[in-house]
């Protein structure tokens, strides 16, 4: 080697990247470990997310991973089920991006940013939706009495469903059922079939709320949303728990829509497409009031675990 | 070389690290909370301690097919070694001597024990073949590979799996070349205690078989000297008597054997699919991604210890080629074996993935094995940049072995007791890995972080929901004071007054129903780790209503 140019032999030297690699491992394991801000620094930033939170508008965190630490220290007030919860971002005016890392949320990374300011290791932005469909009606707010009736439907005959206020909420666990609420209107047929507010998981195992509705293994299940404000169609979405129904076990769920007898169309849901979207057309209707007709079957389905979202959308 | 004796003073240092590896980690074993799988191991010794009784009792009864049947029965999937191991140590070390206050120490005293023969054995192979500072670099970062420490402290047969092939390989290796009864026996008795310990084992023959026609496929391209007889008598011992040490210590095959040995293989050839998360998404039936076994390998073992492991293959494969060293052929061949068997099962995407990076461990002790070849060469180029004087040489190399362990050494203590949540910088740590989309947590022993949480929140004989802790898990902890007496782990949610969360993604729809029974979505508690949520605490207020029927 010694008689080897200068150039190759500087080479030999490349022989202490070795411990220069294993120092700069160690190095990054210290620094990467302390990036992240922990719980203290997320308390600390509730003042200013609070006088930034407009009602209606969520709350997303980037990246997603850290939300659980948002929740703990900001709380329910700035993470409202029905806002964290919501069927998609299409129906929000805008909404409130905290960001650590330098991250940003890749579903709204493109929407306009309304104001931008940074607070410790947390930039705050306010993001209008550049596309944003004005919801008149929103029925997963509307599962109550007054505004909803609910029954089994086979032939002529019809079985109301009652509405209980206090059942005692259930939940079956990680290969059980959803959540099954307290207020609810329950039908005939077992402690699944009933018509209330729950929150399943979708294909990305995110929570949507929505109306769970389980239709009866003959017949139909019909909705009856009164006095809805309607716009020029229903924009909503539907599905099983993905984790649970992935598979595509069971026969397909139609959902039907209509209004005095009018049909607005249906939707045939596979349990394997996860929460998929609908948008069914109320034509000559936009502006004015009427009873709303959702009616669920699956012919056959044993387990059928149903929910769906809805809006009137402008 | 491996076929010498040792010299005292590294029989002395390898017993001193083995110990020392034992003495850390049942210092570190208190802030660790139970797996679910060792909750299951635990009631399986509880079962094994109630035969001991019947041996007591009953004598020779204890052995008629009623009593095994009842009582190696739970788990019998795996086998009886490890299970027999954790029982006895718990009747004597926790009951009998009362050397250990908590049972789930004594417990896991034999995986540990496991753990630091590992060390231990690595040492000394290490030493054997590489030199003393290249065999302790070698055993070292073994022990300090985060997933292994965190393994090493469980009583669990993954650590221990991954010795026993080590252990077997080393016999193997000094019996290889002659015809030494001892040794021949020693080899045959590791296999059958190794097949006793878990399924890997079927693996083994397999890979000496592969060994073999390497060793002699390279002796005849290079024209070296054939080593040892052309079949080792070795491999006969692994093959015979590995399969009776087994019958004779694995009780429940005496009775119904082939049915029995056909139901085991039968489990595990078809395992059924658990979700595991991999870069973002969540995989829960084949196709499984191939990637796995490698991309989490990249990021969970210290780079370092990986680029002296490549640095080591890179002089292993340039021994082959051009030296004569037929001995360092066969060891070098049967760590290279090693490696690829154990990897073996994931070139194919129907392997199923349910234990993270623990599937492959026994590949980790033989990667350290390389990597003690590839500081053995560093440090010999290193030294020869320096200048030729007393003592610098010395100082030099234990400056490198400095340089290479700190850094994993640090790694490991800063993993615990998260453990399976560890992600190296390569990844970006943990919030790296994170927002790659690996999985955070699984196997539900984060409990063991949100346990002073849960004793300080919870009313007098609250309901505590386990979510993914085993609920003999859960009465571990509380049996040993880690939880207190009063509380009742659940996996009704309705019925509780707290709701443990572990992340991982498809789980989430568990917390979707504590926000809807608990009518809250903010936790009250959480384990962070670098910043990452790990796991979570709910408590339900005092008046919850039902925010969804808002």
């Amino acid at each position: 080697m010694a008689d080897w140019p200068p150039r190759v032999r500087r080479l030999r030297y490349l022989w202490l990247l070795v411990p220069a690699l294993g120092l700069l491992e160690l190095a990054s394991n210290v620094v990467l470990s302390r990036r992240a801000p922990g719980i203290d620094a997320w308390r600390a930033v509730e003042s200013a997310v609070v006088a930034l939170k407009r009602s209606g508008e969520p709350v997303v965190v980037a990246p997603e991973w850290a939300e659980p630490l948002a929740r703990l220290a900001l709380g329910d007030r700035v993470f409202p089920l029905g806002e964290l919860a919501r069927a998609d971002d299409r129906t929000v005016p805008g909404l409130l991006e905290i960001a650590e890392l330098g991250a940003r949320s890749p579903a709204v990374r493109d929407w306009p940013v309304v104001s931008e300011k940074r607070e410790g290791p947390f930039v705050l932005r306010v993001l209008k939706n550049p596309r944003e469909l004005r919801s008149r009606y929103r029925f997963v707010d509307h599962v109550r009495p007054g505004e909803l009736s609910v029954a089994l439907v086979r032939g002529d005959t019809e079985r109301p469903c009652e509405f209980k206020e206090h059942v005692v909420a259930t939940a079956g666990g990680l290969h059980g059922q959803v959540a099954f609420p307290s207020a609810r209107f329950q039908c005939a047929g077992g402690e699944q079939m009933f018509v209330g507010v729950t929150v399943i998981d979708d294909q990305d195992y995110r929570p949507r709320r929505c109306i769970w509705a389980h239709p009866p293994q003959a017949g139909t299940l019909r909705l009856r949303f009164l006095a809805v404000p309607l716009g020029a169609r229903l924009h909503g979405f539907a599905g099983l728990s993905y984790f649970l129904f992935r598979d595509g076990v069971g026969p397909p769920v139609t959902l039907a829509a209509s209004s005095g007898g009018r049909s607005f169309g249906a939707v045939s849901h596979r349990d394997e497409s996860g929460w998929s979207g609908f948008d069914l057309e109320t034509p000559g209707l936009a502006g004015q009031t009427a009873d709303v007709d959702f009616e669920i079957r699956a012919e056959g389905g044993y387990r059928r675990d149903f929910c769906f979202a809805a809006e009137a959308v402008e | 070389m491996s076929g010498e004796r040792f010299e005292r003073r590294d029989l002395v240092t390898a017993a001193a690290l083995g110990l020392g590896y034992l003495c850390v980690l049942l210092a570190s074993t208190k802030t660790l909370g139970y797996m679910r799988d060792e909750g299951f191991y635990v009631f399986c010794a509880r079962a094994l301690e109630t035969w001991f009784d019947r041996i007591g009792a009953e004598g020779s009864d204890a052995f008629a097919r009623v009593s095994i049947d009842r009582y190696f029965d739970p788990v019998h999937e795996h086998p009886a070694l490890m299970k027999l191991l954790f029982a006895a140590s718990h009747r004597l070390f926790h009951e009998r001597f009362s050397l250990f206050s908590e049972s789930g120490d004594a417990y896991r005293l034999p995986g540990m024990a496991m753990g630091s023969l590992a060390v231990a054995v690595l040492y000394l192979w290490g030493t054997a073949t590489m030199g003393r500072v290249a065999g302790a670099v070698a055993a070292l970062s073994f022990a300090w590979m985060p997933h292994v420490f965190f393994h090493a402290h469980l009583a669990c047969l993954d650590v221990a799996v991954a010795a026993m092939w080590l252990l077997t390989s080393f016999l193997y290796a000094r019996a290889f070349e002659r015809r030494r009864w001892t040794r021949l026996v020693a080899v045959g008795v590791a296999y059958g205690l190794f097949l006793n310990t878990k399924h890997n084992a079927w693996m083994f023959p397999f890979a000496l078989v592969l060994h073999l026609g390497l060793v002699r496929l390279v002796e005849r391209w290079r024209k070296l000297p054939r080593t040892g007889p052309l079949v080792p008598w070795a491999l006969g011992s692994v093959l015979v008597l590995g399969p009776l040490v087994l019958f004779l210590t694995w009780p429940w095959l005496w009775f119904d054997t082939s049915e029995r040995v056909l139901a085991w293989f039968k489990f595990h050839l078809g395992h059924e699919y658990y979700n595991m998360e991999f870069l973002g998404r969540t995989y829960w039936k084949p196709p499984m991604p191939r990637l796995y076994a490698w991309v989490m390998t990249l990021g969970t073992v210290p780079l370092v210890t990986l680029a002296l492991a490549a640095v080591g293959s890179f002089d292993t494969l340039r021994a082959v080629v051009r030296s004569r060293e037929p001995s360092r052929l066969v060891v070098d061949a049967l760590w290279l074996v090693g490696i690829a068997t154990s990897y073996a099962p994931w070139w194919s995407s129907d392997t199923p993935i349910f234990g993270g990076t623990k599937h492959w461990l026994t590949a980790y002790p033989f990667v350290c094995l390389l990597a003690g070849r590839g500081f053995a060469l560093t440090a010999s180029h290193v030294r020869a940049l320096l200048p030729e004087r007393p003592h610098v040489a010395p100082a030099a190399t234990a400056a490198l072995a400095g340089a290479v362990l700190l850094g994993p050494f640090v790694m490991a203590v800063h993993a615990h007791p998260y453990g399976l949540s560890f992600y190296t910088p390569l990844v970006g740590g943990v919030p790296g890995a994170a927002s790659l989309g690996l999985n955070r947590t699984f196997w539900g022993y984060t409990t063991g972080v949100l346990a002073p949480d849960i004793n300080r929140r919870a009313s007098p004989g609250a309901g505590v929901y386990v979510h993914d802790t085993a609920l003999q898990s859960f009465e571990l902890m509380r049996a040993d004071g880690r939880l207190r007496a009063d509380l009742n782990g659940t996996l009704a949610l309705h019925a509780s007054e707290l709701a443990l969360y572990h992340h991982e993604p498809h789980m989430r729809r568990v917390e979707f129903e504590t926000w809807l029974l608990y009518g809250t979505v903010a936790p009250v508690a959480m384990g962070v780790y670098d910043g990452v949520p790990i796991a979570w605490l709910y408590q339900r207020p005092p008046a919850a209503t039902q925010p969804g029927a808002e």
